[in-house]
């Protein structure tokens, strides 16, 4: 059973290069435009096996989605990686704070997003 | 002497009027004097003359040389003149960096739009050649994928092969756009570069400084806070320069990372292809006849396997007809019996009618001849049934030999069958064999070349994610253009009003804002070499 990674990005070619790499890897891919819409569908239902999100979206940013979703039953230990062009350490500790599991810093190449990704997800 | 005037520049204006339309008029005069002695011819004498002249001269020289001592005083100015010096030169000073502001709206809006219009192409185009490129890969790993028949490949070849040229179209559309875009962007550094210069060129020749020099006792605030706006201003453009270069090196960056990984992906699709093309001409030619030659082994092994089942149905017929044969026979042999007893019981009849013969004397004479008669039945009767035993006994033997002897046969001829099949078999053996080795061989090329256009695709799709970086950057840099040009709209009220000090307070928090968010993505391909960086993946 393929494991499912639920991608948000606000960006349509961040979710065509990572949802088709991650689909090459072998993975099942969920997306939403923002952290409204994946908070929509997380509350639907949806039970990915990891979470990966955009830091600067419009209605609702990467780390409010973090903070809502991990409030969530079933996602207190899920793993969450955010993938951003933000670097600085500020963020990076407002996203730990948040809840992330990682930090991901744009761009990543294929083969290192799968690495990351199977740190994360054993098993995977 | 020093002069007091409200208004100095009218003063001096008049001065100089006076200077000139005297000149003048000592000249008209000098004039029609020459024209006047000349028709007069010097009736008055020299001496009369050349004093008339030297008074006039003397006359002119004085009041012109009084007209020159006048406009050289230093003309000390009331303060409302001051002001008005100081206010015409802020409204000229102003009056350029608004035509500067109004020419760069233009611009700015302009290069938005662009930019805008731009990079919709941009990632559009690009979505469309890399969702078309990945789905042309999805169906070469489909077409490729097991099982493979060769009809299969044969079909799927110029299919493989159209789809490497669509890629390859693909590629150069991209690298197309990348060189397009990265030309507007350097002219677009041009323009601004030159804008630039214009305006510093303009500000130094105003001489603000030798200007501040003159008031050294009531410096003009306003003065100091436009040097500061332009200052800040153009700290904002310089900020803007320098992240415009870095959006031209990574477009160019990354369209060439781009391009070297199109490249591996299409060396490496063209190499499954090729070896496909290879493979088949090669081989397929030979496991062909090599296929007709298994069908016809199979055939003949189809045959013999028949030629087996048949035999025990043969053995169980001829089981059937022995056992019926034999059942023949024995019921014959019962029948011999049954004869022998009759013939047996006739004898002893015979015997005892002779006996009772003899005790009748001569009166049974007639009956002995009877019973002598019915003895010799009874003899032959056993011996018909002996023949017909001992006849039984030989047809039996002859029933089994006879079987005996057909089962060598068919024996012996099914022997010579199987050692065919059995070379048959082996060759079957051989050439499957071979077929597995070719499958396998493919397999593993496939697969390896499989694994390397899986690592190349996602290399490809890692590397189009400058896309999304190079879009906000060109974001953050429309949206410090908007805020810089608002605050210079407000420059004239500001102005006016006298004080600046809350404009320079915003532009320079834009501009700390500008370059701090930029310090914050600095996830440039430049930035690759920086030790301090922190790392690109942090668990934390």
């Amino acid at each position: 059973m393929a494991k499912i990674i639920f991608l948000v990005d606000d960006s349509a070619t961040m979710l065509m290069s990572v949802k088709n790499t991650l689909e090459i890897a072998g993975f099942k891919v969920e997306t939403a435009e923002d952290g409204v819409k994946a908070m929509a569908k997380l509350t639907a239902g949806l039970k990915p096996d990891l979470i990966i999100t955009d830091i600067n979206m419009p209605n609702m940013g990467g780390i409010e989605f973090i903070k809502k979703a991990r409030a969530l039953p079933g996602f207190r230990f899920l793993p969450i990686l955010t993938l951003t062009t933000e670097s600085q350490q500020g963020r990076r500790d407002e996203g730990k704070q948040a809840g992330a599991t990682g930090w991901l810093v744009k761009p990543v190449g294929g083969a290192d997003l799968v690495k990351v990704i199977k740190q994360v997800l054993p098993g995977a | 002497m020093a002069v007091q005037s409200k208004n100095n520049a009218e003063f001096k204006k008049a001065v100089w009027r006076t200077f000139l339309i005297s000149t003048v008029f000592v000249l008209v005069l000098v004039a029609l004097s020459v024209v006047f002695h000349s028709t007069l011819d010097f009736r008055l004498g020299r001496y009369e003359e050349a004093l008339f002249l030297g008074l006039v001269w003397l006359f002119f020289g004085v009041s012109q040389w009084r007209l020159l001592t006048v406009v050289k005083q230093t003309v000390t100015l009331t303060p409302e003149e001051q002001v008005d010096i100081h206010n015409a030169k802020l409204r000229y000073i102003f009056n350029r960096i608004s035509a500067y502001v109004q020419d760069h709206l233009l611009i700015d809006n302009k290069v938005s739009m662009d930019l805008d219009i731009t990079r919709d192409t941009y990632a559009i185009a690009l979505l469309t050649s890399v969702e078309s490129l990945n789905g042309q890969t999805a169906s070469l790993m489909s077409a490729l994928n097991p099982p493979y028949h060769h009809d299969d490949i044969d079909h799927a070849r110029p299919l493989l092969e159209d789809q490497i040229t669509q890629t390859a179209q693909a590629i150069t559309q991209y690298l197309t756009l990348s060189a397009h875009i990265e030309r507007s962007l350097q002219d677009r550094i041009t323009q601004f570069a030159s804008a630039l210069n214009d305006l510093k060129n303009e500000l130094n020749s105003l001489n603000v400084t030798s200007a501040d020099a003159l008031h050294e006792h009531n410096p003009p605030h306003n003065i100091n806070d436009i040097e500061e706006v332009v200052y800040l201003h153009l700290s904002i453009d310089n900020a803007i320069d320098e992240q415009l270069q870095v959006i031209a090196y990574d477009t160019k960056q990354s369209a060439l990372l781009l391009l070297t990984l199109m490249r591996h992906l299409s060396d490496d699709a063209e190499s499954i292809v090729k070896y496909i093309s290879n493979a088949n001409e090669k081989n397929i030619s030979k496991m062909e006849s090599d296929m007709q030659d298994s069908v016809k082994f199979i055939v003949s092994i189809e045959k013999f396997i028949q030629n087996i089942q048949e035999i025990p149905d043969k053995l169980r017929e001829d089981i059937g007809a022995i056992q019926s044969a034999s059942s023949v026979i024995d019921s014959l042999a019962h029948l011999v019996d049954s004869i022998k007893e009759i013939s047996f019981q006739t004898d002893i009849l015979a015997v005892n009618a002779a006996i009772q013969a003899a005790h009748a004397g001569e009166a049974g004479l007639g009956f002995k001849i009877v019973a002598d008669e019915v003895r010799k039945l009874a003899v032959n009767s056993n011996n018909a049934a002996e023949m017909i035993e001992s006849g039984l006994e030989k047809a039996r033997h002859t029933i089994q030999d006879g079987l005996k002897f057909k089962f060598l046969d068919e024996i012996m001829l099914q022997m010579n069958g199987a050692s065919q099949v059995m070379i048959y078999v082996q060759k079957l053996q051989d050439s499957q064999e071979d077929m597995q080795q070719y499958y396998k061989t493919l397999f593993a090329v496939i697969n390896q070349n499989n694994t390397k256009l899986a690592h190349d695709i996602s290399e490809v799709l890692g590397s189009i994610q400058y896309e999304d970086v190079i879009r906000q950057r060109v974001e953050r840099i429309q949206e410090v253009m908007v805020m810089r040009n608002n605050l210079l709209r407000q420059l004239s009220t500001q102005l006016s009003q006298g004080s600046s000090d809350d404009l320079i307070m915003q532009l320079n928090s834009t501009l700390t804002d500008y370059v701090s968010r930029e310090s914050h993505h600095n996830n440039s391909l430049q930035a690759k070499d920086n030790d301090d960086a922190l790392p690109k993946f942090e668990l934390f």
